[in-house]
């Protein structure tokens, strides 16, 4: 048995002089002895089993060598122990008293207790009897570094041979807790785990007490025999917060690119929680057309703007009807838009950029999402296979509003003259291995596909030998894209990424027995960027992007002679883009960004330019090869901390669109050149507050050899050659785009869009600009969204769009043969429609499982339409009389979400 | 909670369709807004260059004279292939009309009028929808042809140029031909001819300004030439009502059995009762159908086939309000040789009775990928009455 619990009580101390010098000629003691060691007396079992317990009272010396000498008992307590207490008295060492500068040798009196508790609690060894871990109630996302304590009952514990106090204090002592009062606490560790140790048997309660959370508490009844786990799962005060999906924002590097958080945009009204959609609410977007899903970037054509997924070009952007993006925002990271003014990183491309930019799998446990609504069905599965090596990730959607509003229209027995049947159908699924931090390999299968058919009754339109229905309208697209990307860390200063991907495409459409057009393209994209910090100030990009492939075509028409067949087989096609950038910073406020891009187009037979064009050089710049160099450049400047001005200048080209068509030896024009187009951009933006920024933009894009085929009407004026493609098309767009953004905070994120803008097409029938059809004056879009108590958020979006240009009817004339009318048009966009005012809503509720999240929201599309139509399209009666406005209508979604 | 959810639904479906509804005015409901041009169509559809033709209008609505009619043509009006058609120097028809417009024949609601023009003998010459190497016409419709190989340039001119001198054959000589090559010959007036449009404006009787195209070609003219055929016009000549048990949605005149009776149309005339548990069909005669040939395969597999009909109905304000017509499938395979449409009659609701509704149906013939064959037209009337 090891005694002994000692405590050290200095009564009173004299300096010990041998020599004969008085008191007063002492000097001053300075410090007391300090106990170096302790050494425990013997406690005799017999003695402690008769409950002799007290305390010995001696006096001692401590020379000036720090040593005990001259032990004597002022108080006895036991003889036995007297004489034992002597003895390791003795033994202790001390660092002398000091006086004068010097050791002195002191006297001083020392009580040496012998307690049977004491000796009781020393017993006690350091032992794990409870253990845990905390993880989020809902995501059983781990949290780390919470606080656990241990309170503990009054009056229990009746085993414990010693002091309830005592045996708190001793345990409190034990590595990695700690004792507060009554309360004991440890730290969970990274991970969430936490454990105690030599905890008492008998009822406890853990608490843990943690910002964000509600707090947690549950009472344990513990026993002796065995090592208690006790998972903790805390639940948030809001699940609001939307940590489930992570993003980075890096340092912002170019003029007009806008980013917004993935779970922020998720919950704005209208988009039916579609990540991707968010582009139609931010500035210089046109508002599409009701179920369009057309991108029109600050007056660019539909076709001019490119869409990515990780720099790889996707070939459609969102499914039939604009109900969603082709790739699931569950699989999303984050979206950046380049309105315009892009860097040399992308090519092929004089409008805007769109490049989603894909979510790794998670990597911590198996995660799945299910998401029902009254439009689609999708899941999303994502787990590790190797611990931080590799992990996977799927997800698959399907539609079913078409088959939803076909029932419903059946079962109100409602005769509309039509069938609708849109459906879409996308699967993605992704591996990505990590063998260590210098590589990382993403293998990525990404699948969509949109059908499309409207079925009239009682029509038969067309011939039937042309292979489509002649009484449907009719088209499907499918495509895949399937490949890896390989991001390496070559030195500390060196970083690449490569990407190869094979994507493959097929449509068919069917335009009743007029008209059936089928093509499967197949092509290799690539991308590679190259990364080198040169020095602090300097980072050079160098890179490659582009495609190889082949088109198979065919196209009937039934024209005036007949069905006009045309069939493509292995059609080759190809582009290369080469670019340098230079992230150049010559001080700390200004960011300098030069750079060079050559796109080569091998398809096109046009001579190319030889400098960058700015506006149209003339021919004198046409004697290069098929392709056109670029030159860009963007700079900021920091005012202060807070406020920048931004510029960029650039040019820009792109094969012609359509693609493939525009070009073709029949139905197009071989020798057309690249579309090219010139963006001036300057701006301005603040942090107002740490949560309100501001980001203002003003813009000019100018567009020359537009491809566009001659109207009838043109073809009696004065263009006069054979070609159904002309190149000499041309426009304009100037604006200011104004950006205020409320970032998220406790409660409420959202933002003010607002677009002034004009886009005009020259017209060579006016011989003079005339407006585009998605010229939108004024497009101001406000976004909100709030959260409220118990897990509730609503939304809203407002939306106030000058009403898109529209070409009056001024006449008709009647078809004898056919037995209809044909409009005539008065000046081309000469009028407007009324405006588009729309308010959408959307509200949601998270129910917090145990190991999941339940999610039901309610997503209103044009709430206002019963008091405003907005109109989307003008009709007229056979007799272009009478018109109506077509407008959509209001959409509710609903839906159901499970996140485990 | 379920149910509020459908009704909710319900409700956005419903806003969803709330512009479906019909409009007031509609092309084949004729009235007295407006003076309606029924049907214009030329009595011998085959125009040849130099030929005196007959068009006959059909009016109907508010009456006219042939005085508020003013006559335009072009005779150059050409297609892309993407079907684009431009249409060049539009002039007065008054240099062609040989016999001016007039009235044939009238009852209460329509009128039927005719004219003669001459079809100028350059017309395909100058027509600027040939190009001055014709083969290339070809290519876009999978016919790689060389033209030697006709005996031919594949300039246009030496091509019309040999057309005329086939013309001036005799039909005997013509008779000579061979059938293979008369369907090459066929296949190439199909490419060698002309589209022309006719305009007449009535916005003067409170009308409106229209047009109809018509082609000119060879054919006619090397009618004798064994394998060229030609377009006649689907003259319509007898009605009938099937009256059938059930709601089928077609009916063959073959199914005797399923037919409870056949109400034959005496003078554009019936009058019966619409049952509610019986069908009724509409049966058309029509003169002829005629046989063709195709682009493509006057010069592949020269097999002919026979024209498609379809048609066009109109309606007075009060038929319009009781009668759907609804034109079943083609009837060629079933009953080749004989020739006729058949429509499905549908009740509205709340149909006008005991009162003679008054429609007008305008036949036309049809063959895709025949290039410039004509289309021919016929227009009758016809009154039901509900008993």
């Amino acid at each position: 048995m090891k005694p002994l619990l000692i405590c050290l009580i200095v009564l009173s101390c004299l300096v010990a002089q041998e020599s004969s010098d008085s008191i007063d000629e002492l000097p001053p003691l300075e410090s007391m002895p300090v106990q170096n060691d302790f050494v425990n007396a013997e406690y005799p079992q017999d003695l402690q089993d008769r409950g002799v317990e007290g305390t010995v009272r001696l006096q001692m010396l401590v020379n000036e060598s720090g040593t005990v000498e001259d032990v004597e008992v002022i108080e006895s307590l036991h003889p036995t122990l007297d004489s034992l207490a002597q003895i390791a008295i003795s033994q202790f060492t001390f660092t002398p008293a000091m006086a004068g500068g010097s050791p002195v040798a002191v006297y001083i009196e020392y009580e040496y207790h012998f307690s049977v508790e004491d000796v009781e609690v020393e017993k006690i060894e350091s032992v794990v009897n409870f253990t845990g871990t905390v993880v989020e109630k809902g995501t059983r996302n781990i949290v780390p570094f919470a606080t656990v304590a241990i309170l503990f009952s009054d009056t229990l514990y009746e085993d414990l041979t010693i002091s309830r106090e005592a045996y708190l204090e001793r345990i409190g002592e034990f590595e990695g807790q700690e004792l507060d009062g009554d309360i004991l606490t440890t730290t969970a560790d990274s991970l969430g785990k936490f454990e105690f140790r030599s905890l008492p048997a008998g009822e406890l309660t853990l608490k843990i007490p943690l910002t964000g959370y509600e707090l947690y508490q549950v009472i344990d009844t513990l026993n002796n025999e065995e090592t208690m786990n006790q998972d903790v799962v805390l639940e948030k005060l809001s699940y609001n917060d939307y940590t489930i999906t992570s993003y980075y924002k890096g340092e912002e590097v170019e003029v007009s690119r806008r980013q917004l958080e993935v779970d922020e945009i998720r919950r704005v009204a209208g988009l039916g929680g579609d990540a991707v959609k968010v582009i139609q609410a931010l500035p210089g977007v046109a508002s599409p057309s009701f179920g369009g899903g057309e991108l029109i970037v600050r007056g660019a054509g539909n076709s001019d703007s490119k869409t990515y997924l990780d720099g790889i070009e996707i070939p459609m952007l969102y499914h039939v009807g604009d109900m969603k993006a082709t790739y699931n925002s569950d699989a999303v990271q984050a979206v950046d838009f380049y309105p315009g003014g892009f860097g040399t990183s992308y090519g092929d491309a004089i409008g805007g950029v769109v490049n989603i930019r894909s979510r790794p799998p998670k990597e911590d446990r198996f995660h799945a999402v299910v998401d029902v609504s009254t439009l689609d069905a999708s899941f999303v599965v994502e787990a590790p296979i190797v611990k931080d090596k590799v992990s996977f990730m799927a997800t698959a959607r399907r539609s079913y509003y078409g088959e939803l509003l076909t029932a419903v229209v059946e079962g109100l027995d409602l005769d509309l003259g039509m069938t609708t049947t849109p459906f879409y159908w996308d699967v993605v699924g992704r591996v990505d291995v990590t063998p260590n931090d210098d590589h990382r390999i993403s293998v990525t299968s990404f699948t969509s596909y949109d059908s499309l058919a409207v079925l009239f009754e009682n029509t038969a339109e067309g011939s039937d030998e042309l292979g489509s229905a002649t009484d449907a309208i009719t088209s499907t697209t499918f495509f895949n894209v399937s490949g890896a990307s390989w991001e390496n860390k070559i030195t500390d200063k060196v970083d690449n990424k490569l990407s190869l991907f094979y994507t493959m495409t097929e449509g068919t459409m069917g335009i009743f027995g007029y008209a059936r057009m089928w093509s499967k393209s197949k092509y290799l994209q690539f991308r590679d960027n190259l990364q080198w910090k040169l020095n602090d100030k300097m980072l050079l990009n160098v890179g490659t992007n582009g495609y190889v492939g082949n088109l198979d075509m065919s196209l009937d028409i039934l024209s005036e002679h007949g069905i006009t067949r045309n069939e493509v087989e292995d059609w080759k096609y190809s582009h290369v883009g080469v670019y340098v950038n230079l992230e150049w910073r010559p001080n700390d406020r200004l960011l300098l960004i030069p750079g060079i891009r050559y796109d080569y187009y091998d398809m096109l037979a046009h001579d190319g330019s030889i400098v960058p064009e700015f506006w149209d050089y003339g021919d004198w710049n046409n004697k290069g090869i098929a392709g056109d160099p670029s030159l860009r450049l963007t700079s900021r400047f920091k005012l202060t901390d807070a406020q920048t001005i931004k510029g960029s200048v650039g040019n820009y080209n792109q094969e012609p669109a359509p693609k493939g068509q525009a070009i073709h030896e029949l139905w197009g024009t071989p020798s057309l050149p690249t579309t090219k187009a010139t963006h001036l951009v300057a701006g301005y933006e603040a942090d107002i507050t740490d949560l309100l920024s501001i980001d203002v933009q003003g813009y000019f894009n100018y567009q020359w050899n537009i491809p566009y085929q001659l109207s009838p009407k043109d073809s009696t004026t004065d263009v006069d050659n054979d070609d159904i493609y002309q190149d000499n098309g041309k426009g304009r767009t100037f604006g200011m785009e104004i950006m205020l953004r409320h970032h998220q905070s406790d409660r409420f994120f959202g933002w003010v869009a607002y677009t002034l803008a004009r886009t005009e097409r020259y017209s060579f029938e006016e011989k003079k600009y005339a407006l585009f059809d998605y010229d939108q004056t004024h497009n101001l879009q406000v976004v909100g969204s709030w959260k409220l108590p118990r897990n509730w958020v609503i939304g809203g979006r407002v939306r106030y769009v000058t009403g898109s240009p529209t070409t009056p009817v001024i006449g008709r004339e009647e078809n004898f043969d056919r037995h209809n009318f044909t409009r005539i048009d008065g000046a081309k966009n000469s009028s407007r429609l009324d405006p588009l005012f729309k308010v959408d809503f959307r509200i949601e509720k998270k129910y917090i499982l145990k190991n999941s999240i339940l999610t039901s929201y309610i997503d209103i599309q044009n709430l206002l339409y019963p008091l405003y139509k907005t109109p989307d399209q003008k009709t007229y009666d056979d007799f272009y009389i009478d018109q109506k406005v077509i407008s959509m209508p209001l959409i509710p979604t609903f839906g159901m979400r499970w996140e485990f | 909670m379920k149910k509020r959810i459908i009704f909710i639904l319900l409700i956005a479906v419903a806003q969803l369709f709330v512009g479906c509804q019909q409009w007031e005015r509609n092309y084949l409901n004729i009235n007295d807004e407006f003076a309606r041009a029924l049907s214009m169509h030329f009595i011998e559809p085959n125009v040849a260059p130099g030929d005196t033709v007959t068009i006959r209008s059909v009016w109907s609505g508010k009456r006219i004279t042939p005085s508020d009619l003013k006559w335009e043509v072009s005779w150059k009006v050409f297609s892309n292939l993407y079907g684009d058609e431009t249409i060049l120097d539009v002039e007065s028809l008054e240099p062609y009309i040989v016999t001016a417009v007039h009235e044939v024949s009238s009852n209460d609601v329509t009128q039927v009028f005719e004219m003669e023009i001459v079809i100028p003998d350059s017309i395909i010459y100058n027509y600027p929808g040939i190009p001055e190497t014709w083969t290339d016409m070809l290519a876009p419709y999978g016919l790689a042809i060389n033209a030697a190989d006709f005996g031919v340039s594949s300039n246009k001119d030496t091509l019309l140029m040999m057309l005329d001198s086939l013309v001036k054959l005799s039909d005997e000589d013509k008779a000579k031909i061979p059938l293979e090559m008369g369907y090459q010959l066929n296949g190439l007036c199909q490419f060698a001819g002309a589209t022309f449009r006719i305009y007449c404006d009535y916005t003067a009787a409170g009308g409106f300004r229209g047009g109809i195209n018509h082609t000119v070609g060879y054919q006619s003219k090397l009618e004798a030439i064994p394998g060229m055929y030609v377009n006649n016009r689907p003259v319509q000549t007898g009605w009938r009502i099937h009256e059938v048990k059930g709601d089928p949605v077609t009916f063959y005149p073959g199914d005797e059995g399923a037919t409870s009776r056949v109400l034959e149309i005496i003078s554009d005339s019936v009058e019966f009762e619409f049952k509610s548990d019986h069908s009724y069909f509409l049966e058309c005669d029509i003169s002829e159908r005629d046989s063709t040939i195709t682009s493509n395969s006057a010069f592949t597999d020269q097999t002919p086939s026979l024209e498609q009909f379809y048609g066009t109905w109109f309606y007075d304000d009060d038929a319009y309000e009781s009668i759907g017509m609804t034109q079943q499938e083609d009837l060629t395979d079933q009953y080749a040789g004989r020739s006729r449409v058949i429509y499905k009659l549908s009740l509205k609701a709340d149909p006008v009775k005991n009162k003679a509704l008054h429609f007008w149906f305008e036949s036309q013939d049809y063959k895709e990928a025949t290039g410039m064959v004509p289309m021919a037209r016929d227009l009758g009337e016809l009154n039901i009455t509900l008993l």
